[in-house]
């Protein structure tokens, strides 16, 4: 069970992300979605306590099962409470160490025997669907997706609680998505583990997520259930968004595009971050920001 | 991986060296060869002023120096590849004995400044990167700079007067104990560990802000198993190949630190040997300063594909 | 510009400006001896001598006089043999980037050699052969310095010569002179000039090892290897004659590191030969 409150991270100044607040439950699949720069990552990194050089958490809170997840306690519970699978597995693995030396780095870390973590490690490597045989190879003799099967196994190793998976298949080619997904599903069934997936794909969340979360701009816009969010989205950016995925059966003609781009969080209007882009803006939302109520922050909603 | 596999691979990389130690050893002294037929009569040299012509003539007739100089090269192949250097005119020893007989008192205080680069310089430069911004960090680094910039033959006489000749606590000349050692070692090492803590730092600073790092971090690794056990070695393989041009460099140096310390070493022989006109020591010495220059290269091959799979795999082709 | 970079750059030309026009304008002479004044101490011991504030050496010579005049050649011999070698550098290294084949192969491969021998040995034994001069020093240093520019320049006509103005010259029908001068040169100018700035101190140091063992500049001339080779042998009596010129050639080089440091930052070229 993971809560986040009010998380803000301000970066060189500027709030990357904004005041966000969302719940895991364990077993729940939450897809995080958003166009680059929105804060998706920013907020995930932060709650595993990963943020990057110029990054700060500057307010809020997040618990995992009722523990507040301080810097502290993020040094001792990482890599066996929180799993965090990353985008890039060209780049997320030490090139110079073997592949099973790197799964069972995990499992040392936190306390297991050299030769009963070798063995574990083999194991994991099995259940991502990996030959115990190349436990010894190095990372650059695997593929994309071989290799982001690594990472998933590491990041499983220890039963989290919490599986962050951040853009897990946005690097690989196309083919090979559909496998890692398959892997990433089974692996949180498995462990039950509360999870968040990260991705700017819809049709990729369509798949896998139990509930939603939009994201735009460093700030929540809407939260609700897969078919809620993907069926009738509220906020008029998940609508646009929902309107500009290409779909099987729409018929020809150019997909519909959101006019304008999404501010840069240093240059976010005042109010609702998304009023300049939106075709129902009122007067209220270039001055007030929405606050998330009822599963949705916009002004036109809730007062129309 | 297989034992069939490998032992082809090791055959060639072998292979390629030996030609490798050939065409160097050879190089050098060919050049050398026609420096010391072309700038001059050596019979003359040899002589001395004092010499009359019927001195030169014998000397000339002795030593072949009146056949043509394609014979000559060609008998002073010959000679090279029975390591036959001739004799020193001085002490009647075989040249080749003679350099080979110092040799290890100049690998001594190579070798001890290749360690100081590794155990002094490695560490040093970890501490200056994990903590850049505190004042123990610049001071590292601030010294650095410093020993980068000093010749050794300026640092050899602040080491010599200070610790030898003020304080008194180390020998200053000669090469007798192993304490006479630790003074040409120190000043031989200043700039190899300089180099290492700048080459190690700035290798740390770049690898720490790769994405496997962050890994290592998610996985729960704290912050001196990322930098240590993950960052290190990816930043070793340009110290590696450093410390491979150093050492020709080192072996040059020695001549200086080596004069500066009257340390018996080859450094120090060369040096008198040109003074006393003593050629069959100068090919010695510039033919073994050769092999050991390509020695140390392979040996850094080796080394820098044990600590990278990827080259590993690159030299198999 | 960064404040380092301001300072070394500074202080390089302080130091050039010095040891140029230091002797004549305060009418020092670095060979004038004056016996009884012979090992006179710097100024803030005691037996200092009133006319010679950085001391004299064996010969009663004027310390300061010594270390600028010192100061010219060491530089003159630098300056001279990083420019020199970077010109054959540049032109062998345009060379072989531009035409290829087996031109390039053949340089590359001397480069090869050339790097990994140690460069003083040779030295010093071609020295004990053919004697010591400035003109050979220089032709020494030369000899040894050419390979890093010559890599660099190389490498960087190797990448630049697919691109969309070399190829469009070449297009029009410019000649390869024209290309090579007008299109190439600019092109490695930059790094260049960080190798060079590097070399500078290089050569001093190289310099200043030769006349330190007595292989390189011939006495009476002052070099800053000379002065301190001068001091060795009286280093426990008469410590300040070292100090001097090694202070100065530790600060120069210094300096000069920076400098190129500095340089290469702002330029943002890279001078190994992977460029």
């Amino acid at each position: 069970m993971l809560e986040v409150k009010d998380l803000v991270v301000t970066a060189g100044g500027v709030r990357i992300v904004d005041g966000v607040s969302f719940e895991v439950r364990p077993g729940e699949v939450l897809g995080m979605v958003g166009e680059s720069g929105s804060g998706k990552t920013m907020t995930m990194l932060a709650v595993a306590g990963l943020l990057p050089g110029p990054a700060r958490i500057t307010g809020g809170t997040a618990a995992l099962y009722g523990t507040e997840l301080t810097e502290a306690r993020l040094e001792r519970i990482r890599g066996r409470r929180i799993g965090f699978v990353f985008q890039d597995p060209a780049t997320s693995l030490n090139p110079l160490m073997r592949v099973g030396a790197q799964i069972a780095e995990v499992l040392r870390i936190h306390g297991l025997g050299r030769t009963a973590a070798r063995r574990r490690a083999v194991e994991l490597l099995e259940q991502v669907g990996i030959g115990p045989e190349r436990a010894r190879v190095y990372p650059h003799e695997l593929s994309g997706g071989m290799r982001q099967r690594i990472v998933i196994a590491m990041a499983i190793a220890l039963r989290p609680a919490l599986l962050i998976a951040d853009e897990p298949t946005t690097a690989l080619d196309v083919t090979v998505q559909e496998q890692i997904m398959r892997v990433l599903r089974a692996a949180q069934r498995e462990t039950g583990a509360a999870t968040v997936l990260v991705s700017h794909d819809l049709g990729l969340v369509s798949e896998a997520a139990h509930r939603i979360a939009v994201m735009y701009s460093g700030r929540l816009v809407e939260t609700g259930t897969a078919d809620e969010v993907l069926g009738a989205p509220r906020h008029p950016y998940s609508a646009a968004l929902m309107r500009s995925r290409p779909r099987i059966g729409a018929g020809r003609g150019p997909l519909p595009v959101i006019p304008g781009h999404p501010p840069a969080p240093k240059s976010r209007p005042p109010g609702c971050a998304f009023h300049p882009r939106c075709p129902v803006a009122l007067a209220r939302c270039a001055q007030e920001v929405p606050p998330l109520a009822g599963g949705v922050a916009c002004w036109a909603v809730q007062d129309g | 991986m297989s034992a069939g596999r490998t032992a082809p691979r090791v055959l060639r990389a072998g292979a390629v060296w030996l030609v490798r130690l050939v065409v160097t050893v050879l190089g050098v002294l060919t050049l050398l060869f026609f420096l010391l037929r072309l700038s001059g009569d050596p019979a003359a040299v040899l002589v001395g002023p004092g010499g009359s012509q019927e001195d030169i003539d014998r000397v000339r007739t002795e030593l072949g120096l009146d056949l043509p100089l394609w014979t000559q090269y060609g008998t002073f192949l010959g000679d090279v590849a029975r390591l036959d250097f001739g004799v020193s005119p001085h002490t009647g020893e075989p040249a080749i004995s003679a350099v080979l007989a110092r040799l290890p008192l100049t690998l001594q205080i190579v070798g001890a400044t290749l360690a100081l680069a590794v155990l002094v310089g490695v560490p040093l430069g970890m501490l200056a990167a994990a903590r850049a911004r505190h004042a123990s960090a610049r001071a590292v680094t601030a010294a650095a700079s410093i020993a980068q910039a000093m010749p050794n033959f300026v640092l050899g006489l602040l080491l010599l007067l200070v610790f030898a000749l003020w304080l008194g606590w180390l020998p200053s000349y000669g090469a007798e104990s192993p304490l006479h050692a630790v003074l040409p070692t120190l000043t031989l090492a200043a700039f190899t560990v300089a180099r290492v803590v700048r080459l190690v730092r700035a290798g740390l600073l770049e690898a720490i802000e790769q994405d496997f790092i962050r890994t290592v971090r998610a996985k729960g690794g704290g912050r001196l198993r990322a930098l240590a056990r993950h960052a290190l070695p990816n930043a070793f393989p340009p110290v590696l190949a450093f410390l491979v041009v150093d050492s020709a460099y080192l072996l040059s140096s020695t001549v200086i630190v080596e004069q500066l310390y009257a340390y018996d070493g080859i450094g120090k022989q060369l040096v008198d040997a040109i003074f006393q006109r003593d050629y069959p020591i100068v090919q010695a010495t510039v033919f073994v300063v050769a092999v050991l220059v390509v020695a140390v290269s392979a040996i850094g091959d080796v080394l820098g594909a044990l600590v990278d799979p990827r080259v590993r795999r690159e030299a198999a082709g | 510009m960064r404040t380092s970079v301001r300072i070394a750059l500074a202080g390089s030309a302080l130091i050039a400006l010095a040891v140029t026009f230091g002797p004549p304008l305060l009418g020092l002479d670095p060979l004038e001896q004056d016996l009884p004044a012979k090992l006179a101490p710097p100024f803030w011991m005691e037996g200092a001598l009133a006319g010679h504030p950085l001391g004299t050496d064996q010969l009663g010579r004027d310390l300061l006089a010594r270390v600028l005049a010192g100061g010219r050649t060491s530089l003159l011999v630098g300056f001279a043999a990083s420019s020199l070698a970077c010109a054959v550098g540049i032109v062998v290294g345009l060379l072989a980037g531009y035409l290829g084949g087996w031109v390039d192969r053949l340089v590359m491969g001397l480069g090869d050699l050339w790097i990994a021998f140690p460069f003083l040995v040779l030295a010093i034994a071609t020295i004990g052969v053919v004697g010591s001069s400035t003109p050979v020093l220089i032709t020494l240093l030369v000899l040894a310095g050419w390979v890093t520019s010559a890599r660099v320049t190389r490498a960087i006509v190797k990448q630049v010569r697919g691109e969309d103005y070399v190829m469009a010259a070449v297009g029009a029908g410019a000649g390869h002179l024209n290309v090579l001068t007008r299109h190439l040169l600019p092109a490695v100018a930059g790094a260049n000039l960080v190798i060079w700035t590097f070399s500078v101190g290089t050569m001093v140091l190289v310099e200043g090892g030769l006349s330190f063992l007595g292989l390189g500049v011939r006495p009476p001339t002052p070099s800053w290897g000379t002065i301190l080779n001068d001091g060795r042998e009286l280093l426990e009596t008469a410590w300040w004659i070292p100090l001097w010129p090694g202070l100065t050639l530790t600060l120069t080089v210094l300096l000069v590191n920076l400098l190129g440091d500095g340089l290469r930052d702002t330029l943002d070229v890279r001078t190994d030969d992977h460029a």
